[in-house]
């Protein structure tokens, strides 16, 4: 199986690892740490093939074609294991912890060591944080660790403190534009949402996927209606129908570039639509602007505490206050 | 594949097989049971990623082949088809058809290769052992294992190959047990494993349905025993385990020998007016004979008396009663030797008709 190639900006970390790997000195625990988007879980996936591989001296890739390579295809290798939330939760329990220290306290099955991805790491609560300190510390002969983690602060000091730390950056927007347009077929959204994505490859396709532009679109037309007098409930009724989450990330990203242009400050992501950003923003105070975007992101908390709020409420609300803002 | 098969041959492996899938599983495949025609061998392979079973029997092969299908429902409907039958098994589509007599039916599949089998390659060592004189060292021993304990290589029994033969030892903490089977001839190298608790539950299990001779290898990361029908292969428990030598009481110096089935029974009347949850009993040992007593917090009290064979100085000692019930249900033959020697120091339980195994008791205070 040829595997897809490395991606650029992964180069200098991959021979890194596997100059550890060499050395017969990779890490028993890595934290991978940077922004989304950036394929930190591919990286991570990529060296665990590749450990686990029965056949791996030597070579870049997993084989793929080894019992163990079928395995991990099948999702059934069983000297991974993998800690994510499970369905309905967005925490990784006490529990799942638990069931992996035991795993991890037995030895390998098919001999090549025992791999752990604990993915997204922030999610870990503190108390399967703490539970995971002491396997974490010193794991059995053989087993790994691999945490991933977007905002490696939210972690608890003691389980940072434990890892050995690999940072991903974006790459330069030059190197990011030339590997998305080897890719796909260039398109000329790709540099503004590249822009707007914080110069992560990887966010552009996915934004593409859910159709970010069209609902920033809506949310433009949301805001001049509210601006001239329209109904929040009826502008409301409009943007329900998206993704609450979307929505309100759009909103806080359009908002950031409203501040941005208040000040002046010429580092505006949502380059495309400045014209219609520029009067939005005019003689309106940048105290009313940080108001509304605390609401949104105590409305994007309390969405994420997996509260269930009703939506159709919640877009009311921020429509009120939004055309209090614009008002 | 096609094959064909009689019902009790293929009926007995598969519910040995089939004990150890769990029922609830997340990976789906975890519930399926592989099978694999070779020669003139019917394979079957069950696992739950700790403890892998197999089990072979003869069949009439028509053709080769592998695949995975849902263990419990293949079991159910061989053990719901009537005595005697013949049943064949033929795959395809990716569908496995059993057929017997005028019933049909069609189990889904999942490939073999999906199966996480055990790779074992390497064996250190290897023993064969009469499987009954195996069994019942397990049998004597397994009761003290430690159950979830965070000293995770208490959860399970130390299995040590020696040239003396193979030793077995299981503790909580609180109490141990150890016993040794003498062979003629040892290994060379000294070799200890730690096996998971579920791994020793499933190999009791496997050798109670067994008859001859077992064959136990050891490798750097499982354990394998095979029977005639049936293997084994447990993956092993990744720690340090205590030294037991240290742990058995050499100074003893005072000794009483008993009658096992009076003493227990005194014991376990005692005992039901202990503290539930200490479980705390005194023994007042003095002059030929041995008073226990009980009390608990609704201060209702027992006392018994026992006749034993004890002449020395006298000695208050308190047990966890659960483990000198446990140890003394276990041990063989008529008579039981205790060997103490002050109040904080434990109790070693023998049995003079079986040197070869030991108990050891914390006592406690009261």
């Amino acid at each position: 199986m040829a595997a897809s190639a490395l991606l650029p900006w992964h180069v200098e970390h991959w021979q890194r690892i596997q100059a550890q790997v060499a050395a017969n000195r990779l890490p028993h625990a890595l934290l991978f740490a940077g922004p989304t988007g950036l394929g930190k879980r591919l990286f991570a996936n990529r060296l665990m093939d590749l450990r686990l591989c029965a056949d791996n001296d030597g070579s870049v890739d997993a084989c793929g074609v080894c019992a163990n390579c079928l395995l991990r295809k099948a999702e059934t290798h069983p000297d991974r294991f993998e800690l994510m939330p499970e369905d309905g939760s967005d925490q990784i329990k006490i529990d799942q912890v638990r069931t992996m220290v035991d795993w991890a306290y037995q030895t390998a099955q098919r001999g090549k060591g025992k791999y752990v991805l604990i993915a997204p790491a922030e999610v870990l609560n503190i108390q399967s944080a703490n539970a995971l300190l002491k396997c974490l510390e010193e794991p059995p002969s053989g087993t790994h660790f691999v945490l991933i983690a977007d905002t490696p602060g939210q972690l608890i000091p003691t389980i940072r403190s434990r890892c050995s730390t690999m940072f991903f950056r974006p790459p330069p927007t030059d190197a990011a534009m030339s590997w998305l347009e080897s890719q796909t077929e260039y398109q000329p959204e790709h540099e503004v949402l590249l822009k707007i994505a914080g110069g992560a490859p990887l966010a552009v396709e996915a934004m593409i996927n859910a159709g970010y532009l069209e609902t920033r679109a809506c949310v433009l037309n949301l805001f001049s209606v509210l601006r001239d007098g329209g109904s929040p409930v009826s502008a409301a009724s409009v943007v329900v129908k998206q993704m609450p989450e979307t929505v309100i990330g759009i909103m806080v990203s359009l908002i950031l570039d409203l501040v941005r242009l208040v000040r002046g400050d010429i580092e505006i992501r949502h380059v495309d639509v400045t014209s219609d950003l520029a009067p939005l923003s005019r003689g309106i105070p940048e105290a009313q602007w940080f108001l509304l975007l605390d609401y949104l992101i105590e409305c994007r908390a309390l969405l994420a505490s997996g509260a269930n709020p009703n939506a159709q409420l919640m877009m009311e609300g921020i429509c009120t206050r939004t055309a209090e803002a614009l008002a | 594949m096609k094959i064909s098969i009689n019902r009790e041959t293929l009926l007995k492996p598969l519910q040995q097989v089939a004990g150890v899938v769990e029922r609830r599983q997340t990976l789906p495949v975890l519930s399926n049971v592989l099978m694999r025609v070779k020669g003139n061998q019917l394979s079957m392979t069950g696992t739950d990623l700790e403890v892998e079973m197999q089990g072979n029997v003869e069949a009439n092969i028509e053709d080769t082949g592998e695949i995975t299908v849902p263990a419990r429902k293949l079991m159910d409907i061989v053990r719901q088809l009537p005595d005697g039958s013949d049943v064949s098994f033929s795959l395809n589509e990716q569908r496995l058809q059993i057929v017997s007599g005028r019933f049909k039916s069609n189990l889904s599949t999942l490939p073999a290769s999906d199966f996480p089998t055990v790779d074992t390659s390497e064996v250190e060592s290897t023993v064969k052992v009469p499987g009954t004189a195996f069994k019942q060292l397990l049998d004597r021993t397994a009761f003290a294992m430690a159950q979830q304990d965070v000293r995770y290589f208490l959860n399970g029994m130390l299995i040590e190959l020696s040239g003396d033969g193979v030793r077995v030892v299981a503790t909580d903490g609180h109490r141990l047990a150890t016993s040794v089977l003498s062979m003629g001839q040892g290994v060379s190298e000294v070799n200890q494993v730690i096996i998971p608790r579920k791994g020793i539950l499933e190999l009791q299990r496997m050798l109670s349905e067994e008859e001859g001779d077992v064959e136990i290898s050891l490798g750097s990361n499982h354990m394998r025993a095979q029977a005639s029908q049936m293997t084994l292969t447990t993956k092993l428990v990744d720690g340090k385990f205590p030294d037991y030598n240290r742990v058995i009481p050499k100074n003893g110096n005072k000794v009483i020998s008993a009658e096992r089935e009076v003493l227990r029974q005194a014991l376990s009347r005692t005992a039901i007016l202990s503290n539930e949850k200490f479980r705390g009993i005194r023994l007042n040992i003095s002059d030929e004979q041995i008073q226990l007593s009980a009390n608990n917090p609704e201060r209702e009290e027992a006392e018994e008396l026992v006749s034993v064979e004890y002449s020395g100085a006298d000695l208050e000692i308190g047990f966890n009663v659960g483990y000198l019930l446990d140890a003394l249900g276990v041990a063989e033959g008529k008579n039981v030797k205790v060997t103490l020697n002050d109040a904080n120091s434990p109790a070693l339980i023998e049995s003079p008709d079986n040197e070869q195994t030991v108990y050891v008791v914390m006592p406690m205070k009261l």
